[in-house]
């Protein structure tokens, strides 16, 4: 109990400096970090960066090259962005991602947005700590193959290096870096290329900026409803990044965004799919059954089909699922005796939920999604 | 009966370790020899028929087999262990030894040619007649970090990216079922949190999976050490599907197919209690 009055603080607190950020006004600022500078909307804090990846421009003009490079993967078939598109927030608008060498992945790609401000990533993961070694989990992993480049660090570093723009880059990015064209450096770049996604120009951006006329009423009518207590959805996708797993630079993260929001319940005691348990995979802790990290929601209404499995379809059914007090509920009458307290349920009427349906497309940031710094820097095919 | 065959050993590890100026009160230098066998057979990539192994039919076809060795202790006749200090090389570093079997020939794609079938490093002077090692990283260096750009662990097919750790083995075959199948063995800790994100000093493993192997009488001249994986698989049918979890045993907590596995390790798995090792055994040179 105690656990959820803290996370409800520092949903609080982060709402709260979501709203001091949203002061500024007027067109994307620069902002000087150390020795990089940043691109932010405005009122966007600078992100808090490794001390031992310092951003720089080549690093991440590097990244994006990598990326979007299929060398990246064993079979020369896939690169980050085929999992990863930019016209839909970085994610790719399957249910589940499908690897390089076709295995399947039980879980769907994640939208990368605002990654910089995040405190975990991906769906259930509490110990990868940094954008640069989870970039080593595609890179790496075996269930599933993503990249499938395991092991085969000296094949690819061969590819690169009869590259001449890479050879330039990665001596300019990782100056007396050795061994130079290490998966190590390849993680340090893509992350550096990351921590530049950054979303905060949609409709709702502009309105919190003074602009007015940047929302509709339904819109606006939804915006209220988001952050009401009844319908709740700010208790968990609060602040900058609409999620409790990102913080404010130089505040202490939030070490468990994680909740069950009783999406399965298969057993009566809270079960979920063998091959989609959340956290509890990792930590071996039957309570942690089925909690996922808190998704961001800007840009979420380019990013169907919806939870770690793609198992909702749609945004209007997602709000049906909320408020209902989650699938298992909806369809066995009790809740998940395992789900988050924070999912009660609550009445919605039709104009309502086409409200909020509205206020979910205003996060939605079309410059974000067609900003050429983000786009392939290779010829389309 | 025994202690005459103790004593035996024992001096025959005399000589052994006298071999060096026996005025020299400095550390001595130790050698361990490791065999990567299959039964009696020597592990080998090229033998892409594959090895009649575990309860099933279907043949286990080689595709890796590495794995990491730490705490490296010698005992002597009193039982006193003296830790092992391994030389820094290719293949030692951190306090663990990756002891590497295949060469990427047949089907070890991700392999590397190089092979590493043995162990070096100094003891303090003494006469020793046993050997005790665990196999798997010691948690202070289990961590995806700078290390990971130094050998024995830049080596990104032991990278346990999702645990930000490494393996502490991997040992995967290819099974020739309808469709085919790569059965994967992939030790290492599980039930991991971070109590600060970002904080790798902060990481905590509940089941650290380290597997123990000891060997009161041991003679580095004339004996290695092998991981017989004809023992390892004993209890394993590779004729029938996965039943759930990762492909093979990837040490999930409920994956079923660790069950007949981690036993043999003197692990416990689950209600599986941990058995005695049994993979690891001594062999002639």
């Amino acid at each position: 109990m105690s656990g959820d009055g803290t996370r409800i603080a520092r949903a609080a607190l982060a709402a709260a400096a979501a709203l001091v950020a949203a002061c500024g006004g007027g067109a994307p600022a620069e902002q000087e970090g150390p020795g990089y500078t940043w691109v932010l909307p405005q009122g966007f804090p600078v992100p808090e960066v490794p001390a031992d990846n310092p951003m720089s421009a080549v690093k991440v003009e590097l990244g994006r090259r990598l990326f979007y490079d299929v060398r990246l993967s064993g079979n020369q078939t896939f690169s980050c962005a085929s999992c990863h598109k930019q016209e839909l927030a970085f994610s790719d608008g399957r249910a589940r991602g499908l690897g390089s060498t076709g295995m399947l992945h039980p879980r769907g790609p994640q939208p990368l947005v605002n990654l910089a401000y995040l405190d975990v990533y991906t769906w259930a993961n509490s110990v990868v700590p940094s954008l640069e070694i989870q970039a080593l989990v595609p890179m790496t992993g075996f269930d599933p193959i993503e990249l499938g480049i395991a092991g085969i660090d000296e094949e690819v570093a061969a590819r690169l290096r009869a590259d001449p723009v890479y050879a330039t880059l990665f001596q300019a990015a990782f100056p007396g870096g050795s061994p130079l064209y290490s998966y190590l450096n390849i993680g340090k770049a893509i992350a550096a290329f990351e921590r530049t996604l950054i979303s905060g120009n949609s409709p709702y951006d502009r309105f919190q900026r003074g602009d007015a006329a940047a929302l509709t009423a339904s819109a606006r009518r939804g915006m209220e409803l988001f952050f009401s207590d009844r319908v709740g959805c700010a208790k968990c996708h609060s602040g900058l990044a609409f999620t409790d797993a990102a913080s404010t630079p130089g505040a202490p993260g939030n070490p468990f965004p994680f909740h069950n929001i009783g999406l399965y319940d298969l057993d009566g005691h809270g079960a979920y799919p063998a091959d989609g348990s959340g956290l509890m995979a990792l930590t071996s802790r039957p309570e942690d059954m089925g909690r996922f990290r808190t998704p961001p929601l800007r840009n979420v209404a380019v990013t169907a089909p919806f939870m770690h499995d793609g198992s909702v379809a749609t945004l209007s059914d997602v709000i049906d699922l909320f408020a209902a007090g989650g699938r298992a509920r909806m369809q066995n009458g009790v809740p998940s005796p395992l789900q988050s307290p924070l999912i009660q349920g609550f009445t919605i009427t039709p104009e309502e939920k086409a409200d909020l349906l509205a206020f979910l497309d205003a996060l939605t940031d079309d410059e974000f999604l067609t900003d050429p710094r983000f786009a392939s820097p290779f010829p389309a095919p | 009966m025994n202690r005459m065959q103790l004593a035996a050993l024992a001096t025959v590890a005399t000589l052994f370790t006298a071999c060096g100026s026996s005025t020299d009160t400095g550390p001595q230098a130790v050698t361990i020899d490791f065999k990567g066998l299959v039964g009696n057979v020597p592990f080998s990539c090229a033998d892409t028929a594959g090895y009649a192994i575990g309860t099933g039919t279907l043949p286990w076809i080689p595709k890796d087999f590495r794995f990491y060795v730490s705490n490296v202790r010698l005992v002597d006749a009193t039982g006193a262990e003296a830790p092992v200090t391994l030389d820094a090389s290719a293949w030692q570093g951190y306090g663990v030894a990756l002891l590497d079997f295949e060469n990427g020939a047949g089907n070890c794609t991700g392999g590397t040619v190089e092979t590493n079938k043995s162990i070096q490093g100094t003891v303090a002077p003494g006469t020793y007649v046993g050997l005790k090692f665990d196999v798997g990283v010691p948690t202070a260096s289990n961590h995806l970090n700078v290390q990971a750009a130094n050998p024995p662990l830049a080596n990104s097919a032991m990278y346990w990216s999702w645990t930000s750790g490494y393996k502490f083995a991997k040992i995967d075959g290819l099974i020739n079922r309808a469709t085919p199948f790569t059965f994967n063995f992939h030790l290492g800790s599980t039930g991991c949190t971070l109590a600060t994100p970002g904080d790798f000093s902060t990481a905590s493993c509940t089941t650290l999976n380290v597997p123990a192997a000891s060997f009161p009488a041991f003679n580095a001249t004339t004996q290695a050490v092998a991981f017989d994986i004809a023992l390892l698989f004993a209890a394993t049918n590779f004729d029938t599907a996965d039943g759930g979890g990762a492909p093979g045993c990837m040490s999930g907590a409920t994956d079923p197919e660790c069950a007949p596995i981690f036993p043999k390790l003197g692990l416990p798995f689950g209600t599986t209690p941990a058995g005695s090792q049994a993979s690891f055994r001594l062999v002639t040179k």
